[in-house]
């Protein structure tokens, strides 16, 4: 499994919940949707993105026993 | 008729078919056969049949209520159904060499040949159950509120679920696995692309969307705002607790089993991981546009009635919007009922394998799988009694689902693992866990510190695993070079 991988995963984990914006409206806005949405999303895509391209990396079967 | 009952109809008689069409393909009457098609699942059907069990009707009626509730923060519930995918990637891949090597059929299966201690095979049988249970009789109540919803009232409740409950039994029955996963198919396709559908329907009506937003930030800026330190740790212990439990349903774990190989299950999970962002994201667009239709929070609509509301608004448009609208209702239906049979299928194996094949296991495999199909028929008349006159009481404990479910997950997670694990140390934590989460449940204590309880009993019993394993490691000193 490789390491900076799953790192960066974990990484992207906990900046898709938004903690660290500062309270407010949720301004600013892109196309109608707040940034910390987008943040949140673009996240979420990222993972998805790398467990897509990138499984058979993290594929660890060992010898199954 | 309207023209949402002819679909549904005519849905019923498809979901009848296939169920005769794995009938005709069984290749023998062994359990492995029945419940998990011989471990032979292909691609696209191992994906429809992963899709269809993780999205269930909640997907469309509750999450676009949620997000139509609590706004943009519902954008957690994308992290928590792909974290169910980010789990598998922690123990599928050795899972399901082991599974084809030693023909395991339920996940106490794996408890037994990795700890050889029935113990703790029956705990985690026994809180396997429980959740399905949960999760089975939340479907057949759904099936009910849906049959008296697209008949408008002329189906009553009972009836609803009675007559779903028997056409899931038919087809379950007569082909197991086989034609469970090629209704998911079709249920999976009706449910990704009545979302999509809804979603343009929608959008097409709101129109602008920086529009809507101006709006909403005049009549309820909270649903805009960045959620609350409150609402961050809930999002993060939600995604963890979900995450972690909703990986350990059993009828997840069998499809990991039923792959046909490392192939077929490395590129479904690929797909699997995408599809939050396609289904869960839709279903909180869907709620946020809502807003640009029913505008106001009213007082006394569940939000949960939120999407019903929608079809009702784009069925009132004409004969096209009629169609869609029967479409998605059909879609709705055969999410809860693909969550249904996967659930109801997997409860019949732990029955047949776990129970009687552990009291008699002298008994054939094929007398083993005739029992299951009879457990499945009890089990959809003790589901109809309960949906009919709904339980109280002692049937509470039900309601604890994914609490309980993930006190199962170090067995598996560290399982696969590490060999050091012992039984005794895993069956401990895992009571502790489950005791703890049950109290918590039984106090009413739903979050400690903006963390669910469950998340606690867990990580408990997760540290006691790790220890074990330490100790084990410790035990057996340095490697020697």
């Amino acid at each position: 499994m490789s390491r900076f991988e799953v790192r960066l995963i974990l990484v992207l984990l906990v900046l898709s919940v938004p903690w660290y914006f500062p309270a407010g409206d949720g301004g600013p806005f892109i196309g109608g949707m707040p940034l910390w949405f987008l943040v949140s999303f673009a996240c979420y895509s990222a993972i998805a993105g790398i467990v897509a391209l990138r499984l058979p990396r993290f594929w660890d079967d060992g010898d199954g026993d | 008729m309207a023209i949402s009952a002819w679909v549904v109809v005519l849905y019923l008689a498809l979901l009848i078919f296939l169920g005769w069409r794995g009938h005709r393909q069984a290749r023998s009457g062994s359990l492995s056969d029945f419940y998990l098609a011989g471990s032979n699942l292909g691609f696209l059907v191992l994906l429809a049949t992963l899709y269809a069990s993780q999205y269930s009707g909640n997907t469309f009626l509750g999450y676009t209520g949620q997000a139509y509730r609590i706004g943009y923060a519902w954008i957690m519930s994308v992290g928590m159904m792909m974290a169910v995918v980010l789990v598998y990637l922690l123990f599928a891949p050795r899972l399901h060499v082991m599974a084809h090597r030693h023909d395991f059929v339920t996940p106490a299966d794996f408890i037994r040949h990795r700890f050889g201690d029935r113990r703790l095979a029956a705990l985690v049988s026994t809180i396997m159950a429980i959740a399905l249970l949960n999760y089975l009789y939340a479907q057949f109540l759904a099936m009910g509120h849906m049959a008296v919803g697209i008949s408008g009232g002329d189906v009553p409740f009972w009836a609803g679920v009675l007559v779903l409950g028997i056409v899931i039994g038919a087809y379950e029955t007569l082909g197991g696995l086989r034609s469970v996963a090629w209704t998911d198919a079709v249920q999976g396709v009706l449910l990704l692309f009545g979302l999509v559908f809804v979603l343009i329907l929608v959008w097409g009506q709101v129109g602008s969307l920086p529009d809507l937003t101006e709006q909403m930030l005049i009549d309820e800026p909270q649903l805009l705002a960045v959620p609350s330190w409150d609402v961050c740790l809930r999002w993060a212990s939600s995604i963890f607790l979900l995450g972690t439990g909703a990986a350990m349903y059993p009828h997840a774990l069998q499809r990991i089993y039923a792959a046909r190989d490392r192939r077929v299950l490395q590129t479904s999970l690929r797909v699997m991981v995408c599809m939050p962002l396609v289904t869960t994201s839709v279903a909180v667009g869907i709620g946020i546009l809502a807003h640009g239709l029913i505008p106001t929070h009213r007082e006394g609509v569940a939000a949960d009635r939120i999407m019903a509301e929608l079809l009702a608004l784009i069925s009132g448009t004409g004969f096209t919007g009629e169609l869609v609208s029967a479409l998605v209702l059909t879609a709705a239906l055969a999410a809860i009922m693909s969550t249904g049979d996967s659930a109801l299928l997997s409860l019949s194996s732990m029955v047949a394998r776990d129970l009687i094949g552990e009291l008699r296991p002298d008994w054939s495999e094929e007398k083993l799988a005739r029992i299951g199909k009879i457990s499945s028929w009890l089990i959809i008349a003790l589901m109809v009694i309960m949906a009919v006159r709904p339980p109280t009481t002692l049937w509470r404990l039900i309601e604890i689902k994914m609490e309980l479910l993930v006190q199962v997950a170090p067995a598996i997670l560290l399982g696969v693992r590490y060999p050091q694990l012992d039984a005794t140390a895993t069956l401990r934590a895992a009571l502790v866990g489950s005791a703890l989460a049950v109290t918590a449940f039984a106090l009413n204590i739903q979050h400690i510190a903006g963390i669910h309880a469950g998340t606690y009993a867990f990580l408990i019993n997760l540290g006691l695993c790790a220890w074990s394993i330490q100790r084990g490691r410790s035990a057996a000193g340095p490697k020697r070079g």
